[in-house]
């Protein structure tokens, strides 16, 4: 489990698929937390997880770099989540036109996600050291390793990615606020 | 510290990562600034949140998930281009999709998987996986081989009996139950010889590799357990062979410098499931021995197989002579056992400089081991070397001064891990065997390393067939101080030892005997002498002297080299830099890997 991305990519590549349990392993939470935050519920992102290590799995030899798979994972998970997205989005018209008497239901806003909706729109390196650190489980100093970046720029980005969440929680919670008034 | 300042260092902070002096001046400002303070509060509730949401999402597990959708996505993969392979026909389809290698790669994984969802379904090709073709070939009862090299085959699925024949008309018959060989081979004279392929120390039989008749024929691959074997990969296609429809799986392997190399295909019909033909690759050894690449052989699978050896046309009057009669006394043990032990107390880290420049072996040696399994030899010769300036006798400083300035014939490393080997040309003419560069990887299973004193000195410790040992019963005069100890493992040359226990239980004398008309002749001689002791306290020789005896029936001379030895025992990181470098002996010459 300690093996670089590009190890684990490389064993995959040359014929030991099985190594492959060591990255969905390695990547899962990250992953959920990710789609949670853009989809907004556990087993959507769940579905979404599975479908985006499925596709890295079957795409793994276009990967140029491969000590870039996590970014290029979520690059995946980006996609798949765009699509499932617009697959509710369709399937919720289809119901609107069909029970075009009632009134459409709600999207469902789940609070529960409310935190990795706020990490998903950070900004890409702000993203991916918070997604590591709680969700991937990494130190400090595994992460600049994985991300190759000093230690000192690790535990700086980590603040402001602090300071941004707290102030993206902070607009949520005015804005829910409003709404209830 | 001002506000700023802090806040950069906030999740350094709380991570504890700061050193004594930031750490003081962080809690100084927050000691003074209440926004900070407040800010602080936020910022630790925000990261207990965090830690408890990652922890939540990490109770789902999607590895088993993941990796049976990817089986069951690459299974109807492989189905969809089996399909369009079976109706192409006589054209292969090789899957040329971009998961071709992973596919490939994962019929091993998903060989069980297939066994269950397919077996006693449809019969197309594309269903026979690999595992289904091992079962029904462990369900006959003996299965016979002829290949086209003129060997022939037998070996019972039911207790392993396994005999075969050669062109050169050489016969064995194997018995793994009771751990029996008998060779019968035209060059080793008129009589069959029984061995014991493997025994050690104190008559303990090692287990069997390899295991099965199927890995004899087809080689050690544990489809079965669902696990892909390190360096090996199966691929499979379908192939119209002789006007039928037959599975062909490519078993490919990965050599030392991970290149991928076709070793074998075998054929299976479909229907049966049996394999009817097998494709190998040879191994260098027999690729030269027998000047062919690969050879073919055909299966096929009858009721039962010969009785005895005497079935493949050696003849019944034979006497089978026994290569062993002994297991070693305990004394005996004791013996190997001290000589194993003085090779372990010998130092890990040393330079050892050999070097013999007189007579007709003009080499010098020159091995650096750095530790456990990391060894470093560069050897070169004087024969032909234009600028040959060492006279006899050189110090060992003259030697090594001299080698600074000279290509080395041949350079090994050995990593741990692999062997690198550089052979260089010769400067002789007469000795060029290579007009460029070669260089060799061999994997560290079979990596021997020479001319190092943990090789030399002790020969008989790193014998581990213990049981071929008997004691000396007839020592001569001069060398009665010495432990003798006699192994006999060939019926017609046989090796002394003779032991110094004075010294390490180095072997002082080493012979090689020869049976030559009934008579025990010399063959060639060791002989250590001048023994020098290393700060540490072991002892070695620095003399050592090989006599070559003459051998009328090939009508060569004897001769004799005096080698000198010189070894420093070095520190750590003292060794020469680069010198285990072997990433650089690859570069820009001819590589050849096993």
């Amino acid at each position: 489990m300690s093996e670089t991305d590009q190890y684990y990519v490389e064993r995959c590549l040359d014929g030991h698929p099985d190594d492959f349990r060591y990255l969905v392993r390695r990547y899962q939470g990250v992953l959920l937390a990710h789609l949670a935050g853009k989809l907004g519920s556990k087993d959507k992102a769940e579905e979404a997880a599975q479908e985006s290590l499925v596709r890295a799995y079957f795409k793994m030899d276009s990967l140029e770099k491969p000590d870039s798979f996590f970014s290029w994972l979520l690059g995946i998970a980006d996609r798949v989540a765009k699509e499932h997205q617009r697959q509710e989005q369709i399937c919720r018209q289809r119901e609107v036109i069909h029970s075009f008497s009632q009134a459409a239901p709600q999207p469902e806003f789940s609070q529960d996600y409310a935190l990795e909706s706020a990490i998903a729109e950070l900004p890409e390196a702000y993203q991916r050291v918070i997604l590591l650190r709680y969700y991937g489980h990494h130190s400090c100093n595994q992460i600049a390793q994985r991300l190759d970046m000093p230690l000192g720029t690790v535990t700086k980005t980590l603040s402001r990615a602090y300071s941004m969440l707290r102030e993206s929680l902070q607009q949520q919670h005015n804005e829910s606020c409003e709404v209830q008034k | 510290m001002n506000c700023a300042e802090y806040k950069e260092l906030l999740a350094a902070y709380i991570e504890g990562l700061l050193d004594e002096t930031e750490k003081r001046s962080v809690a100084q400002h927050l000691k003074d600034c209440a926004v900070c303070r407040a800010e602080l509060k936020e910022t630790s509730n925000l990261c207990s949140r965090l830690v408890n949401n990652g922890k939540n999402l990490a109770q789902t597990n999607l590895e088993d998930v993941v990796l049976e959708r990817i089986i069951r996505e690459q299974n109807s993969r492989l189905k969809a281009a089996s399909k369009i392979g079976a109706s192409l026909n006589i054209r292969r389809t090789i899957m040329k999709s971009p998961i071709t290698k992973l596919a490939a790669a994962a019929v091993i994984v998903i060989g069980a998987f297939l066994a269950i969802q397919h077996f006693g379904g449809s019969m197309d090709g594309a269903s026979a996986a690999w595992a289904d073709v091992r079962a029904a070939f462990l369900a006959q009862s003996w299965v016979h081989l002829k290949y086209d090299s003129g060997r022939e085959q037998w070996i019972s699925l039911e207790d392993g009996k396994f005999y075969y024949k050669n062109e050169d008309g050489r016969k064995v018959f194997v018995d793994r139950v009771s751990n029996i060989r008998l060779i019968y081979s035209p060059d080793l004279g008129e009589h069959i010889s029984q061995n014991r392929p493997a025994v050690y120390l104190g008559g303990v039989i090692p287990p069997w590799q390899p295991k099965t008749a199927w890995e004899i024929v087809v080689g050690n691959l544990e489809e079965m357990t669902g696990q892909v074997v390190r360096d090996t990969e199966v691929q499979k296609e379908i192939e119209r062979l002789d006007n039928m429809e037959l599975v062909r799986f490519d078993v490919y392997h990965y050599d030392a410098i991970g290149r991928r190399l076709l070793v074998r295909q075998l054929w299976a019909n479909p229907e049966t499931r049996l394999p009817v033909r097998i494709w190998e690759r040879l191994q260098l050894a027999e690729r030269e021995e027998q000047k062919r690449e690969f050879v073919t052989g055909e299966f096929d699978f009858p009721a039962s197989g010969p009785s005895s050896i005497y079935e493949l046309g050696v003849n019944e009057d034979l006497p089978i002579v026994k290569e062993y009669d002994r297991i070693p006394e305990p004394s005996i043990a004791e013996v190997i056992r001290a000589g194993s032990a003085g090779l372990g107390r010998f130092p890990d880290r040393y330079r050892s400089l050999t070097w013999s420049i007189e007579g007709y072996g003009c080499t010098i040696d020159v091995v650096y081991r750095n530790g456990e399994k990391i060894h470093h030899n560069r050897y070169f010769s004087l024969v032909g070397q234009p600028d040959y300036s060492l006279k006899t006798p050189a110090s060992a400083e003259d030697v090594l001064q001299w080698t600074q300035t000279q290509v080395p014939v041949s350079i090994a490393v050995f990593d741990g891990r692999r062997s690198y080997t550089r052979t260089n040309p010769h400067p002789s003419p007469s000795f060029a065997g290579h007009p460029e560069p070669t260089v060799r990887v061999l994997k560290e299973k079979s990596v021997y390393t020479s001319s190092e004193p943990h090789n030399e000195l002790w020969p008989y410790a790193s014998i581990d067939a213990g049981g071929s040992f008997g004691w000396i019963d007839d020592k001569p005069e001069e060398l009665s101080d010495y432990v003798g100890l006699r192994s006999g493992d060939r019926g017609d040359t046989r090796r002394d030892f003779y032991i110094d226990p004075e010294h390490d239980h180095i072997c002082v004398r080493w012979i090689w005997w020869k049976e030559r008309a009934g008579k025990w002749e010399k063959q060639r001689e060791y002989e250590c002498s001048d023994f020098v002791q290393l700060p540490q306290g072991q002892w070695y020789p620095s003399k050592r002297v090989l006599s070559m005896y003459p051998d009328a029936t090939r009508g060569t001379d004897g001769s004799r080299v005096d080698s000198n030895i010189d070894i420093k025992v070095l520190e750590e990181n003292e060794c020469p830099a680069d010198t285990f470098n072997g990433e650089k002996l690859l570069e820009g010459a001819k590589v050849e890997s096993y």
